[in-house]
């Protein structure tokens, strides 16, 4: 309530003002009652003029002393409530026991002294929360504090870790190049050589076309042999016939040259009686000697005429089993080509399959040496970034110790107000 | 005189006998080879129910390799109740020879050197062989 401002009075209230205007009007009715009463006694005006005056100084005198005294008194006692302040004492009470503005002071000055004993406890509370804060702070500095040069150490690996990715990415990236390089001339060399293989393929399917008409005029020609052939072997039957007849021939001159050789020897014998039957026998004997000679001729002719077969078997029998040999080995040479050719079209395949595969290959290769160049940039800029992290972290360092530092003053105000509340008497609660 | 001689052939020798012993000239009779006998032994002919010693001239006459024939000829001799045959490759033929004259011995043919043998002188030869067939 603002007593302090001209504002109405509460009830059951006297004011100063009041007191002193009461006062003076029971003065004023005393000093009457006395001028009345001296004034009936002496009957002299102005002796209880006189009276009244010095009476009435009197009162006054007693009366403004008992006022004064009353207000002084408390002032006084608020004047030593104060110094008691100033001095840190706050756990002194101010009695409210009248109901003038005095009172007004009174309540004001009791209101500021609790509301001082309040901001002392607050600025204690606060102090106290300000220094617990801070250890907090100084705590969580630490640990920024350690974090940030875990994080600096971090940085600075990363950055050497990313100058090293670099060099690698770099070198890598040369690798890469070369082998791409390599891989452009493979697949060039892959392109010959399907090129060349196409050629082989050709040549193998011209091969095999030849190998197969040859066969065909192979069975042609054995066809033919087996026809030639067949009459040489009816010559052959007819000669073994001849031979067996020439044999015949043979063993009969044999046998007639033996009969005339020995009708010889008997006519011999006979001597002068025999001659007749000598030359008889001598012809005999020639005859069968030139029947044996014709035998042997023709004997001999059959011989060669059978040799000659034989050859001519021989010779057919070996150009058959040749043509066979070499119809087989044609047979083996279309299997072969055919093999070969089937081989050859696998070869192709496979090679076209490479020669895709390896260009997939040089086009991820060519991603791959993008991603290569993207990741250098990267690795470059990684680089940057940590040596500005690097340079953050060394700004955050200084910071925070700034930030300590401020800590710490703040810390040293806190512990300073503390002294300085700890200067103050507080009641006990 | 002359005296015929029946020219035949053995293993490479030209020999010649007189016909005047000469029995018969046989081919591809069965010879029976007679153990113990030695080489120029060739063994037995029985031949219209007479036997005769069968004589490789060839071999006896140092002819040891004798080309064996599968036809061999065998002439067929008579001398003093003996029988005697001459195995023969080739009859050449016959000749006349003078019987006195320096051709006894042997003598020429076209060329070829003929020795004149007896049934006498091969059975000596025969005879004088180690294991000889008179021997036993």
């Amino acid at each position: 309530m603002d007593y302090c401002n001209g504002g109405p009075e509460p009830m059951g209230r006297t004011s100063i003002k009041n007191k002193l205007i009461l006062s003076f009007l029971a003065l004023l009715l005393i000093l009457l009652s006395v001028v009345g009463f001296v004034n009936y006694l002496s009957q002299d005006f102005y002796l209880a003029q006189a009276i009244s005056a010095v009476m009435a100084l009197a009162s006054g005198i007693i009366f403004g002393s008992m006022f004064s005294e009353s207000i002084v008194k408390r002032l006084q006692r608020l004047s030593n409530v104060a110094s008691e302040i100033s001095n840190g004492d706050l756990s002194k009470e101010i009695s409210l026991d009248s109901h003038d503005e005095v009172r007004d002071l009174e309540e004001v000055f009791a209101k500021m002294l609790n509301d001082l004993r309040v901001i002392l406890s607050e600025m204690n509370q606060v102090s106290t929360q300000i220094q617990q804060t801070n250890k907090h702070l100084g705590g969580l500095i630490s640990e920024v504090l350690s974090k940030s040069h875990e994080i600096d150490e971090a940085a600075a690996k990363i950055a050497r870790g990313s100058e090293d990715q670099t060099m690698i990415v770099q070198k890598t990236a040369i690798i890469v190049d070369k082998g791409l390089e390599r891989m452009d001339e493979m697949v060039k060399k892959s392109a010959r050589t399907v090129s060349k293989i196409a050629e082989a393929q050709s040549r193998s399917e011209t091969g095999e076309k030849s190998a197969r008409e040859t066969l065909k005029f192979l069975d042609g020609v054995l066809k033919q042999l087996a026809e030639y052939a067949e009459p040489v072997h009816t010559l052959s039957r007819e000669m073994e016939k001849i031979k067996t007849v020439v044999n015949v021939m043979d063993e009969l001159s044999q046998k007639t040259d033996l009969l005339s050789l020995n009708a010889s020897i008997e006519a011999t014998r006979a001597g002068e009686f025999g001659k007749g039957f000598a030359l008889v026998a001598n012809e005999i004997r020639a005859m069968s000697e030139n029947s044996r000679h014709s035998t042997k001729e023709i004997g001999r002719i059959v011989e060669n005429v059978f040799k000659n077969k034989i050859a001519a078997i021989e010779s057919l029998e070996k150009s058959e089993e040749s043509i066979a040999k070499g119809r087989e080995i044609i047979n083996n040479i279309v299997s072969t080509f055919e093999d070969t050719l089937s081989g050859v079209r696998d070869i192709f395949y496979e090679v076209e399959e490479v020669e895709k595969l390896t260009l997939e290959q040089v086009n991820q290769m060519k991603g791959i040496q993008g991603h290569f160049h993207e990741l250098s940039v990267l690795a470059r800029e990684n680089f940057v970034l940590t040596q500005k992290t690097t340079i953050g972290t060394k700004s955050q360092e200084k910071d925070l110790e700034r930030i300590v530092e401020e800590m710490k003053s703040l810390d040293r105000l806190s512990e300073k107000m503390l002294a300085t509340q700890k200067r103050f008497r507080l009641p006990v609660k | 005189m002359r005296m015929e001689t029946l020219v035949f052939k053995r293993s490479g020798l030209c020999l010649g006998i007189e016909i005047e012993y000469i029995r018969q000239v046989v081919r591809d009779v069965t010879v029976a080879p007679v153990p113990l006998t030695p080489p120029g032994y060739a063994g037995l002919i029985y031949y219209r129910g007479e036997l005769f010693d069968v004589a490789d001239l060839g071999i006896i006459m140092g002819k040891q390799h004798a080309i064996k024939s599968e036809r061999t000829l065998n002439i067929l001799l008579k001398w003093k109740q003996k029988g005697i045959a001459l195995a023969a490759d080739e009859i050449l033929g016959l000749r006349s020879v003078e019987e006195d004259g320096s051709e006894l011995e042997g003598f020429t043919l076209e060329g070829i050197q003929i020795k004149i043998i007896t049934p006498e002188s091969v059975w000596k030869m025969l005879s004088e062989l180690p294991y000889g067939p008179r021997q036993i």
